[in-house]
């Protein structure tokens, strides 16, 4: 168990690309951390090079305060997870999870006990003897697992274990390596592309774009105080309107969109607070200054809007201003998808904005093709640096 | 009622299909295999007549003779042994060679390594084991340069000889090594390696544990094609060897081109066939393990 820490670490690639760009990063002791992003975004490589697989071309990676930038893989005393498991073949489940314990010298008796041992914790005792081909792919998962962590490493590493599995397994196992995680108490780096994944696993998520770290924070802080629209967008689904400042006070934006209306929002307390320099700085969001306003669809509070008052024209809404207009809008498809329904919506403008109620939280008179208002609650809408 | 008639109909066709296709390397096999095969063991039973031509009999005689004569059971022992020498000096040569150009060097050189490898299977290995045979010669090439070096007293000429058979048998025969074992060594999986030295082992122990064990598929394989391509071949040592390193090609090719005696020719053949044969067997028990998972680097699903 120990912390890690990356300083100004920077990876470029031969043919110039740069993997990653002066990433800082802490991962607590004992913590699960997961770096999120889109493929190519350097949260790979930033696992590799705490692995001690690649050499950053600058900075420094710590494993428990000691600086291990020059050790190489063999002491670093991590254990990994591989996308590919990259379990030995022509060994049986006992002899992969062995051999980490082996080439440290381990004695074979103790080592089998150890092995053993961790095969019970992850429910494989009974399969030693079968090779890995033989197993089902939860099963193999779950060797990796048991192999990585037998040697008892100071650092956990997991990259996209679960990409090659289904929906159904990968759910299973989601909680199972928490619990593992958990039980064991050790420091962890998880990397996935699969926001989902990295909401339901992590204390804490680093959302990585183009080797940089856009925003770190708990999966709550990332969901509800984006630091970017990019955050915003990646992380859950949300609607996003381009617009300009109007008027602000303290915490509360009046920002016009780029279809006129005027909505509010407020900055959230990651606004700002951003690794990223995208992130707006919470002191220049100022009238006239171009913003993007994020509203995750549970915020999207509908109203029935009567559509023949002034001979088809948005009714009851001032585009010109009046804050609570709200968007008028036209529901263009309502899906039911297990315990939530899902309003696709479309403005004059022919923007989409998806907003979800739970099942029986509220009944709408509308359907298909009907008209409606689109408001929101201020606190739930956030303002950011476009 | 239509629908099933159609139906039927085009699974009979299909059915014809199949057949057809099985025509093909069914009719393959029995031309270019079976019959030649038959026409073998029948020869092999034929009499001799002294001066010219055979007769149909059948006879024990031509076995008899090879197994009798120590001349024969020799050259076979004398071929088995080159052959096996070729063999594990081409895997001792080609093994390391093939390891940096599979797994160490940059795609620039595996593309030339392998690109020289195989142009050297231009040209035919009779042109190939002549050039060897001037190289190795007394009074030019390497005896000459030995003795330059003042590694030698005099220039001294190697080939025809033992020494030049086996040269030209592992030139002409090491790069079917090399091409059988890289395959295998590109096959292994990095993140196997890096799943080794994660755990702990150095690199050493990471090729000891985890790469030698899954390319040695590939190593059993090259071997066993190599020494099975040596066992059959008559050029090299035809050229680059004295009579003391004729090889059981070599003995066949004589009985049946000057001899004349092809009934020997066809019996000795048969003998050769059935020694490689029982080779292969116990090639085959010793490596099952190996040939029911050839690439096991590769991901299964």
């Amino acid at each position: 168990m120990s912390q890690v820490d990356l300083v100004e670490v920077t990876k470029t690639f031969p043919g110039g690309v740069k993997a990653v760009d002066g990433v800082s990063l802490t991962v607590r002791q004992g913590e699960f951390l997961t770096l999120l992003g889109p493929s190519g975004c350097g949260k790979t490589t930033s696992l590799r090079m705490i692995a001690g697989f690649e050499q950053p071309d600058a900075g420094r990676v710590l494993i428990g305060g000691r600086d291990v930038t020059r050790v190489p893989p063999y002491e670093r005393d991590t254990g990994m997870v591989f996308q590919s498991l990259a379990l030995f073949p022509h060994m049986s489940v006992l002899d992969n999870v062995l051999y980490g314990l082996r080439m440290r010298g381990v004695s074979r008796t103790e080592a089998e006990r150890r092995a053993r041992e961790m095969l019970a914790l992850v429910q494989l005792s009974g399969y030693e003897h079968r090779r890995p081909h033989q197993l089902s792919g939860g099963q193999r998962q779950r060797v990796a697992f048991a192999r990585a962590l037998a040697v008892n490493p100071s650092i956990f590493l997991l990259d996209e274990p679960f990409a090659a599995l289904d929906a159904k397994i990968r759910d299973e196992l989601q909680v199972e390596l928490r619990r593992l995680q958990q039980r064991v108490g050790i420091t962890t780096v998880f990397v996935t592309h699969n926001q989902r994944e990295a909401m339901t696993l992590s204390d804490r998520i680093a959302v990585m774009r183009d080797g940089r770290i856009e925003q770190i924070g708990s999966p709550q802080e990332i969901y509800e105080d984006p630091a970017t629209v990019f955050v915003a967008g990646f992380v859950g689904m949300t609607n996003l309107f381009r617009g300009h400042v109007v008027e602000r006070a303290g915490r509360r934006v009046r920002v016009k969109t780029e279809e006129g209306f005027v909505v509010e929002a407020e900055l959230g307390a990651g606004t700002g607070n951003g690794a990223s320099k995208d992130s707006a700085a919470a002191g220049d969001v100022a009238p006239g200054k171009p913003v993007t306003v994020s509203v995750r669809p549970e915020s999207v509070r509908l109203e029935p809007r009567d559509q023949d008052a002034r001979g088809g024209s948005p009714a009851g809404v001032d585009p010109s201003g009046g804050g609570q207009g709200g968007i008028p809008v036209t529901v263009d498809l309502i899906r039911f998808v297990g315990e939530l329904i899902e309003y696709h919506l479309y403005t004059p403008g022919g923007q989409e904005i998806i907003g979800t109620y739970q099942r029986g939280q509220r009944t709408l008179s509308m359907g298909q093709g009907g008209a409606a208002i689109v408001r929101f609650d201020p606190k739930e809408a956030r303002v950011l640096w476009r | 009622m239509a629908v099933a008639g159609g139906g039927s109909r085009s699974a009979k066709q299909a059915n014809r299909l199949v057949y057809l296709l099985l025509a093909y390397p069914g009719g393959m096999l029995v031309v270019f295999f079976l019959v030649p095969l038959i026409m073998l063991v029948v020869f092999s039973v034929y009499r001799n007549i002294p001066g010219g031509g055979w007769e149909t009999a059948f006879t024990w005689d031509n076995y008899v003779r090879a197994f009798e004569r120590g001349l024969y059971r020799d050259r076979l022992v004398f071929t088995l042994q080159l052959s096996a020498l070729t063999a594990l000096i081409c895997l001792a040569m080609g093994y390391p060679f093939t390891y940096y150009l599979a797994r160490r060097a940059s795609p620039l050189v595996r593309r030339i390594g392998l690109a020289a490898t195989i142009s050297t299977l231009w040209l035919t290995y009779v042109v190939r084991s002549y050039a060897w045979s001037v190289l190795l010669s007394s009074t030019s090439g390497i005896g000459r340069l030995l003795f330059w070096l003042g590694l030698t007293e005099r220039p001294v000429g190697y080939a025809p000889g033992y020494v030049a058979t086996l040269i030209g048998m592992v030139y002409a025969f090491l790069p079917f090594m090399i091409l059988s074992l890289y395959g295998s060594l590109r096959a292994v999986d990095p993140s196997m390696e890096e799943a080794s030295m994660n755990l702990g082992a150095r690199p050493w122990r990471t090729f000891w544990h985890v790469v030698l064990p899954l390319s040695w598929p590939g190593a059993a394989s090259g071997t066993l094609l190599v020494f099975l391509l040596a066992m059959g071949n008559y050029v090299v040592p035809s050229i680059l060897g004295q009579p003391a390193q004729w090889t059981m090609p070599v003995i066949i090719t004589n009985q049946v081109m000057y001899e004349s005696n092809v009934p020997f020719g066809a019996a000795i053949s048969v003998v050769l066939m059935a020694v490689l044969g029982l080779v292969l067997f116990a090639a085959g028990k010793l490596l099952g393990a190996a040939r029911m998972n050839p690439y096991p680097g590769r991901r299964d699903s």
